[in-house]
């Protein structure tokens, strides 16, 4: 792990513009602690691969800095990244190699000694699953066969900070919910930075989030904050029922004072409370008020604390924004 | 109180990502269809030229010198593998772009090992290959022409004429490695790499005679293989090829190492 009180990536200011074309990244300052899982959010060409390879010294920066591990990071910086493990969006492999001679191959440019990767390479081969496809043609792999591939290849290493993107494209169910699980696992010891379009994902495993939106930060703290800035006191109840009685209920739940709006669809009631008003107190009127019309509530859920509609309301938020954008830094930046 | 695991430190081989890159690359051009194009050309281009000539030597009586005949086997083989070993010194580096260099140059290699260990996978597998094939056409030559070769071929003179091929490939691999690593595409490297190999190539005809040139030097390959040559001309050659090989790599290196991949 990195030492305390030292962070795992700081940029500065980081900018990259390809070839006087695209600005595919501009102006990002930001600090990750050891410990942290950052989910990093935005839309396709948001700047979030851009910014993993310049984490990475793949590409260069235009302007500003990252440090990994309190050094800079620069395409011959081999010891920062012997202690990185990386995952591409679509990981590539060479033809012809089987599972074994891929991560004896990558062990190799990691500089580990046959002692130490030949073990290491066949642990990992079990841990993931590949055990009776060790000596099969990687070119033949199903999408979650390779992505379990992709896995064992980034930690080979035992790295202190991995880098995934886009770890769950493309896998089924069953793959998706292993891997997730993989990355609770390593959360506890590592740093981890997921690039992810899967909200619900990030949501799982991640404690910080970082937003990105057409090359800019727009966001960059816990996931807490992100889910509880926006759209507080909005909530969904599915009821049960007697038809007439839910919509007697959801006359007198209008009625409330501080609930500013009750709609209901089918059998949905959306409710949004005022900003100020302490939500158990008008929760608890509204639930007596469906108990005494013998309504029954299926499930209730809180929309503004779900991280997928604060990340759409960010994103609004920050295209709204206009000119305002050159004189202010975003709000929830 | 419990014993605190014992922390095992691993000593890296800092040589190894340079040697695993070499080799996959070694391994992986020998198999790739370009270089086996080249050598299958190179084979039949050669035995059916040394099929023809020993053919008017048995039947119909001409006389055939053995080097004369190795000197047009070796520019016979230079002229037609020019074009497939450009697009295996451009491919090097620019074929991998973006997908399994990712990949490789995410881990813990720098980018002067991995350019390194591609050029000098590149250089091996051409020069070696060249070398055996011209070693073959002189031996297949000396035991089928063995009556004239007698006075004809020389030993020396033939490691000399291989030596010297082998020089003009190691400048053509270098740069072609070098604009490959400095070109975002395999095609425009290519296009890029024959502009300068027939630019430069003009030129040279152009120097004056003291002035090594490659192509006066291939005019002279019968008589080097014969043994009649200026070992100090042969030496500037190798001399002026291994400069231009390093300028080139040095300029590889630099330019490599501050680009987006």
């Amino acid at each position: 792990m990195a030492d305390e009180g030292e962070f795992v990536v700081e940029t500065q200011h980081l900018t990259k513009i390809y070839q006087n074309r695209q600005i595919a990244l501009n102006d990002v300052t930001l600090s990750i602690e050891p410990g942290c899982v950052l989910g990093l959010l935005g839309p396709n060409g948001a700047g979030k691969t851009t910014f993993l390879r310049l984490i990475l010294g793949l590409h260069r920066p235009t302007a500003g800095w990252v440090k990994v591990f309190n050094q800079r990071m620069s395409p011959n910086a081999a010891d920062l990244r012997r202690r990185i493990g990386y995952i591409p969006t679509n990981p590539q492999f060479p033809k012809g190699m089987t599972p074994i001679t891929y991560l004896d191959y990558i062990a190799r440019l990691f500089g580990l000694p046959a002692s130490v990767r030949k073990p290491k390479l066949a642990t990992l081969i079990r841990a993931v699953d590949l055990l009776p496809h060790s000596g099969d043609a990687i070119a033949h792999f199903t999408p979650g066969m390779t992505a379990r591939l992709a896995v064992a290849a980034s930690l080979i290493n035992e790295p202190d900070l991995l880098i995934w993107d886009e770890p769950t494209h493309g896998l089924d169910i069953e793959a998706r919910r292993s891997m997730l699980e993989l990355i609770k696992r390593l959360a506890s010891e590592k740093t981890l930075i997921i690039s992810s379009h899967n909200l619900s994902d990030v949501d799982e495993v991640c404690n910080h989030a970082c937003v990105l939106n057409k090359g800019q930060m727009i966001f960059h703290g816990s996931l807490q904050d992100l889910k509880g800035r926006i759209r507080k006191n909005h909530y969904e109840l599915d009821l049960d029922g007697d038809q007439k009685a839910i919509s007697k209920s959801v006359q007198a739940v209008r009625g409330l004072k501080d609930v500013t709006q009750a709609i209901l669809r089918h059998r949905r009631l959306e409710v949004k409370l005022g900003d100020e008003t302490p939500n158990a107190l008008v929760l608890a009127q509204l639930f007596q008020i469906l108990a005494d019309h013998k309504v029954t509530l299926i499930t209730v859920r809180s929309i503004g604390m779900q991280t997928e509609q604060a990340y759409l309301d960010l994103v609004e938020k920050e295209e709204g924004r206009g000119f305002a954008r050159l004189y202010q830094v975003a709000e929830a930046a | 109180m419990d014993a605190s695991p014992p922390v095992v430190t691993v000593r890296f081989n800092r040589f190894l990502p340079y040697w695993a890159v070499f080799q996959t690359d070694f391994h992986y051009t020998l198999r790739s269809w370009v270089y086996r194009l080249w050598v299958l050309m190179a084979v039949v281009a050669s035995t059916g030229l040394l099929v023809y000539r020993m053919g008017l030597h048995t039947e119909a009586g001409l006389f055939q010198s053995a080097a004369a005949h190795c000197s047009d086997v070796f520019r016979l083989l230079i002229a037609g593998s020019l074009a497939l070993i450009v697009v295996l010194a451009v491919s090097a580096i620019s074929g991998e772009r973006a997908t399994v260099a990712d990949a490789v140059l995410s881990r813990g290699i720098s980018r002067y090992q991995y350019f390194l260990a591609k050029w000098h996978a590149r250089l091996l597998v051409v020069a070696a290959t060249f070398a055996v094939l011209a070693a073959c056409v002189l031996l297949a030559s000396y035991f089928l022409f063995q009556d004239a070769s007698q006075s004809d071929l020389s030993l020396r003179g033939g490691l000399a004429a291989i030596l010297t091929v082998c020089a003009l490939f190691a400048v053509i691999v270098s740069w072609g490695v070098t604009i490959g690593a400095l070109t975002n595409s395999t095609m425009l490297g290519i296009t890029i790499f024959w502009l300068v190999l027939y630019g430069s190539g003009f030129l040279l005809t152009l120097l004056p005679e003291p002035w090594p040139s490659p192509e006066r030097h291939l005019a002279r390959l019968q008589f080097m293989l014969q043994g009649q040559f200026n070992s100090e001309l042969v030496t500037q050659l190798l001399l002026g090829s291994g400069v231009l090989c390093l300028l080139a790599a040095g300029i590889g290196l630099l330019g490599f190492s501050r680009r987006d991949v």
